[in-house]
């Protein structure tokens, strides 16, 4: 699946353009539940935002406020400007919702299905049409089109289910947990298209609990866990938050301690440098962009490297600091 | 294509892919109908019997008895045969072929041209009782005929007068005469559509809540599914859902009530009357029920909950309105009770049509059930939104 439909998507961001969603202090309680109690966030154009929490976290409930589907006890969110409520109509256009679950009618074909929810965004005629052609070759369906969805594999509902969220080219593109039961191979496709749209401009709102999809997709994440925004930033802030450097392990052989010494002197956010037998150890941040500098520079000091290992600090182990529990608790 | 109307014409076109909404709402409807005029034939409203009767008299006033009153029953549906004996007559009754028999004793002419007390036996079946009632009626009728021609012969006598006659014929005489006061029964409350239009209204008015059901009841399912959500997602108020989804029930309602009508016309015989007041029944019926049904699902938590409330409340209310007997037949508590049921109106109306009236003779019928019919959908409307549409 590759995105190469303008159609479906917005206008790549402008410097210093205003936020596309902006929620604030959004609280909601069920009985005597808190779901959400206050969380906030901003989303620029052409960036993804992930919120990471494990399940019950507020995740979904966040979404259905931010996307006018559940009344929020207090807070506000604002889509390209907008206010978004409950009663909210209008303003819902500027959105592409997509839910966890797959919310397609199994009966109807893969281009009934769009045309149907092409209709409920207003869509008509030709320009529904031009939009359905368009994102049935977005998540590659073309060849499917006239199937009924029911006959499709659970990638391929994946990917419809998505695509109705892209139909009318919004600003904002809301994910719930988006690969949810969904094979490797259709999990990669869904995340290169969702990078892809990125790219292309659209801010998305990418929920999910699997760690590896985070720190892949987003530019932001939002830790979230038992209603509350627990930390935010891109991921090597969160990293920070904890401390963490990357560890460099270089099997080699030669010269280890000169090449050591020279390696230490590469950069400043190289720290620590150790030659010892058959390998070098190096704690740094940042490695994969420092890396090819290291490597080069070992080889330049007649080291002969024969594996590279890089042990990064991730979301799991900030995850656990900030929360005392598992990701996937 | 507005969305309220995308949302219905997809609705419409799943209910026509899958066929249960179709054998609900027009087979099983149909079905019934033929079921019941083919064991209620054309004319059974009218009342028919069959009576044995035996004469083992053979005087003046026997015969008067038998070829009077009781000769003269043809033209009410009622069948006179003779037997032979009190034992052949009760074979009749037993058997089937008669639902009451008359057995006149010997002497009993002569009992009666005497002033004594005279008997005759009815003989009935326990499974015609109103035929039995009848027979023991027209008897009592005759009874009460000769002790006025008895009494009128008396008195002449008494004063001297001449006779006109032997009392028998002075009886027969006095049968012969027209009655100096008939009475004609006519109640606005029990017309009648003749059996096979009545049934065939009966089912259409009572499967309409099932077809009615199955446009306001996918909220349920949708929610369930995550669609309603995406709907609710898109620029469109909850009110245009709900609007699209009452559409659905509007629709099948109607379609299934003409198929219905159509159908029993030209397969039954039905004559449902004027086509134009019969439009305006249904839609006004279908309006109620659909109304209902949206109020049903605003209570109901899942699509099976609001099936069952459904089955319940139309059953209810079509034995309440009178959709499996006629009201006419009904106490009269009953047939005030029907009145708050939309099956009572819409059969009062069809029952209006068999008059051979036109639109005007149902518009008391049409205006009730218009105004049941905006006030539960807008009961509906706002009970449905908060219950069914998440918040």
């Amino acid at each position: 699946m590759s995105v190469v439909a303008a159609d479906v998507a917005p206008a790549a961001p402008q410097p210093g353009a205003r936020p596309v969603l902006r929620c604030a202090d959004l609280r909601r309680s069920f009985g005597e539940r808190v779901a959400v109690d206050g969380v906030g966030f901003e989303i620029a154009p052409g960036e993804t935002y992930g919120l990471l929490g494990p399940n019950g976290a507020g995740k979904t409930t966040t979404i259905s406020m931010i996307c006018g589907l559940l009344r929020r006890d207090a807070g506000e969110v604002f889509v390209d400007g907008r206010p978004i409520d409950i009663g909210s109509t209008s303003a819902k256009g500027a959105i592409g919702y997509v839910p966890q679950d797959l919310a397609i009618y199994p009966d109807l074909s893969a281009r009934e299905n769009l045309r149907f929810f092409g209709r409920l965004q207003h869509l008509r005629g030709r320009d529904l049409e031009r939009r359905v052609d368009g994102v049935l070759d977005v998540i590659a369906l073309s060849d499917r089109a006239k199937d009924r969805v029911e006959s499709f594999s659970g990638g391929m509902k994946r990917r419809l289910n998505i695509g109705i969220g892209l139909l009318h080219g919004p600003r904002l593109l809301v994910l719930d947990e988006p690969t949810v039961g969904v094979d490797p191979q259709s999990r990669n496709a869904i995340l290169s298209s969702i990078a892809d749209l990125e790219s292309e401009g659209m801010a998305i709102l990418y929920t999910t609990h699997y760690m590896e999809e985070a720190e892949r997709l987003c530019d932001r994440i939002g830790i979230i866990d038992e209603g509350r925004i627990q930390a935010e930033g891109t991921r090597r802030e969160l990293v920070e938050l904890i401390g963490g450097r990357d560890r460099v392990t270089l099997v080699a052989s030669g010269p280890l301690g000169q090449a050591a010494v020279e390696i230490r002197a590469l950069d400043p956010r190289i720290d620590e440098v150790t030659a010892g037998d058959g390998a070098i150890e190096i704690l740094v941040t940042e490695a994969r962009s420092i890396l090819p500098a290291i490597l080069s520079t070992a080889a330049s000091a007649g080291a002969t490297i024969r594996t590279v290992e890089v042990v990064e600090p991730d979301l799991e182990a900030v995850f656990l600091h900030l929360t005392g529990k598992a990701l996937r608790d | 294509m507005s969305p309220a109307l995308a949302i219905a014409a997809r609705d419409l076109r799943q209910k026509v892919r899958d066929r249960s909404a179709i054998i609900l709402s027009v087979v099983a409807p149909l079905m019934l109908a033929f079921l019941f005029s083919a064991m209620l034939p054309a004319g059974s409203d009218v009342f028919k019997a069959t009576y044995a009767v035996v004469d083992l008299d053979g005087g003046p006033i026997a015969r008067a008895l038998v070829d009077g009153p009781l000769a003269g029953l043809g033209p009410s549906g009622i069948t006179v045969v003779a037997a032979v004996n009190e034992a052949e007559a009760r074979g009749r009754v037993t058997g089937g072929s008669a639902q009451a028999a008359i057995v006149i004793p010997a002497g009993f002419s002569a009992a009666v041209q005497s002033g004594q007390q005279a008997h005759v036996t009815i003989v009935g079946s326990v499974n015609a009782t109103i035929a039995t009632q009848v027979l023991q009626s027209i008897v009592s009728s005759f009874g009460s005929s000769v002790a006025g021609v008895q009494l009128a012969v008396a008195t002449v006598t008494a004063a001297g007068g001449t006779g006109a006659g032997d009392p028998a014929s002075i009886a027969r005489e006095a049968q012969a005469m027209a009655a100096p006061v008939t009475i004609a029964t006519a109640s606005t409350t029990d017309r009648l559509a003749a059996s096979n239009t009545y049934y065939a209204a009966s089912m259409a008015v009572l499967f309409v809540f099932f077809a009615a059901q199955f446009g306001v009841v996918s909220l349920l399912g949708e929610r369930r599914a995550g669609t309603l959500a995406r709907m609710l997602a898109s620029p469109i108020s909850a009110r245009t859902v709900l609007l699209g989804k009452l559409l659905v029930s509007i629709v099948l309602g109607a379609v299934s009530m003409t198929i219905i009508a159509v159908a029993t016309t030209l397969l039954l015989g039905a004559r449902w009357g004027d086509p134009l007041a019969v439009a305006a029944l249904i839609l006004t019926t279908v309006l109620a029920a659909s109304g209902i049904a949206l109020v049903i699902v605003g209570f109901a938590r899942t699509e099976d909950q609001a099936a069952g409330l459904t089955a319940i409340v139309a059953m209810v209310l079509a034995v309440l309105g009178g959709s499996f007997f006629p009201l006419s037949q009904a106490p009269a508590a009953l047939a005030t009770l029907s009145l708050a049921t939309p099956h009572a109106w819409f059969l009062r109306g069809i029952g209006d049509l068999a008059s051979g009236e036109g639109i005007a003779v149902v518009l008391p019928s049409v205006a009730v059930l218009g105004l049941l019919g905006v006030v539960t959908c807008a009961i509906g409307l706002v009970r449905a939104e908060r219950a069914v549409i998440p918040r």
